[in-house]
């Protein structure tokens, strides 16, 4: 009998990292690793006087509420680790701007995503033992599935504003906030996100299929198409 | 320079068809497609974090980027396609990995069997049970300007890994390789690990690594992929 799949989320996946930010020792974020719930960042986390720094602030908060939300904490040193597709805190390196750093997110984020994320909780939370430093940190609620998807409505290309009436999306994958590209942009606009056009889209597909299946003298074997669509797929098809 | 990939791919011995191939629903193909089996968060599975789309009438595809591509066909046909110098290659960045191309082995081993995991539950969908699955790996542009691809055959962070202490490396031996399996669909279904564990074994002889060497497999008759070895936190 073969073992099945342990992996199981805990059932509140936001507790962990509340949990330590509640109890104030900071500590316990060492070793601790990024995933699809939390994004450590480290004491200078996005050059806000740049316009691509602000971008990627707004990259990572909608990333989050376009997924199941999480945490962002602004004052953790990283590094990746071999054994998991993500990095874990390596050290504390601490905020010493925190009240000012909050109030230039909100503004940020109102500036930069649309609509905006329902019940964000920005907090700056000093240190024990030193409270001139801290940590910052970003909570992104889980969001109703009505008010996704979260824009970015300011995007940039090689650090320069694109010009043009453009927005961009991104999701949260594993521990990392990734951007959608422009086809998958397309695909999700075209589509929508239910209804009457993907019902087309697949109708379209059966038809397609039923025009097929009848020109074809007899059934074929997947396994006869395999080299094609594997060419297809190695070449970028 | 073309980017180097692996390359997974499945199909049914039979004409078979996956049932409501293009139905949308929490149960759905489509779902399975969104939120693929996973062995624990941030590993390396077959999950691209977005929506899957209906391509040119014909496919399901997922993808992130070009990082990770994964398609899936009516008749059955599954499709996975991972960057090398990237998704495969962690920790490293890309441009590390060109001056260093060493392939990441918990991150194949654990792609190789999620993607068994990912037919393992396609095999309740078909119209008619298939007999077999005929798996198809393939390496493409594994040479990077006379630098071959290579493994170091050890658990990531033991100190065979980070010290090439018995002089084990594995280069590829071509840059293009690719190699057919069949394994029984039952054999699928009801002792995945093993059947992971038979594309792993002909994955690392590319790398003319022997059997008896493999990361993240388990001894015994037969051998399987120790899945549980994947995390250790």
């Amino acid at each position: 009998m073969t073992e099945e799949m342990k992996y199981m989320e805990p059932s509140d996946p936001h507790s962990p990292v509340r949990d330590v930010l509640a109890s104030g020792v900071f500590t316990r974020f060492l070793g601790m690793r990024e995933g699809l719930h939390f994004e450590a960042k480290g004491k200078v986390p996005y050059d806000f006087t740049t316009e691509a720094g602000r971008y990627e602030l707004a990259k990572d908060v909608t990333a989050f509420a376009n997924s199941e939300g999480g945490h962002i904490v602004i004052g953790l040193a990283t590094k990746p680790v071999a054994d998991e597709k993500t990095d874990e805190v390596s050290a504390l390196e601490y905020a010493d701007n925190g009240e000012s750093l909050k109030s230039q997110i909100v503004g940020i984020l109102k500036e930069y995503t649309y609509p905006p994320v329902k019940d964000l909780a920005i907090e700056y939370l000093p240190a024990n033992e030193d409270p001139k430093v801290g940590l910052v940190s970003v909570y992104i609620p889980l969001q109703d599935d009505d008010r996704k998807l979260f824009l970015i409505s300011k995007v940039f290309e090689d650090k320069q504003e694109v010009k043009r009436i453009v927005v961009g999306i991104a999701r949260r994958s594993g521990g990392s906030s990734v951007p959608s590209t422009a086809q998958e942009l397309y695909v999700q606009i075209r589509d929508g996100r239910s209804s009457i056009a993907q019902r087309l889209a697949r109708i379209e597909a059966k038809v397609d299929r039923l025009f097929e299946t009848g020109k074809q003298p007899a059934a074929q074997r997947p396994g006869d198409k395999l080299a094609q669509r594997i060419a297809d797929l190695l070449g970028g098809g | 320079m073309d980017r180097p990939v692996y390359a997974l791919a499945a199909a049914p011995s039979e004409p078979v068809v996956l049932r409501d191939f293009f139905e949308s629903g929490p149960n759905s193909i489509m779902a399975l497609l969104e939120h693929p089996p996973a062995f624990r968060s941030s590993g390396w599975d077959l999950s691209t974090a977005t929506t899957p789309r209906i391509a040119g009438g014909e496919y399901l595809e997922a993808a992130s980027g070009d990082e990770k591509i994964v398609r899936l066909y009516e008749d059955g046909t599954l499709l996975a396609r991972a960057a090398a110098d990237t998704f495969l290659a962690w920790p490293l960045s890309r441009e590390q990995f060109h001056q260093n191309p060493r392939l990441n082995t918990l991150a194949i081993v654990e792609f190789t069997t999620a993607f068994v995991y990912f037919y393992r539950r396609l095999l309740g969908k078909f119209d008619a049970p298939p007999s077999s699955i005929k798996f198809q790996i393939t390496f493409q542009n594994a040479d990077l300007g006379g630098k071959k691809i290579y493994v170091r055959p050890y658990p990531v962070l033991s100190t065979g890994w980070q010290f090439d202490i018995e002089d084990d490396d594995g280069p590829i031996e071509k840059p293009n390789m690719q190699r057919d399996i069949a394994i029984l669909a039952s054999e699928v279904a009801e002792d995945p690990n093993a059947a992971a564990y038979t594309l792993v074994k002909e994955l690392f002889l590319f790398f003319c690594i022997p059997p008896n060497k493999l990361p993240y497999v388990k001894e015994g008759d037969p051998r399987r992929v120790d899945i549980t070895s994947f995390s250790k936190r």
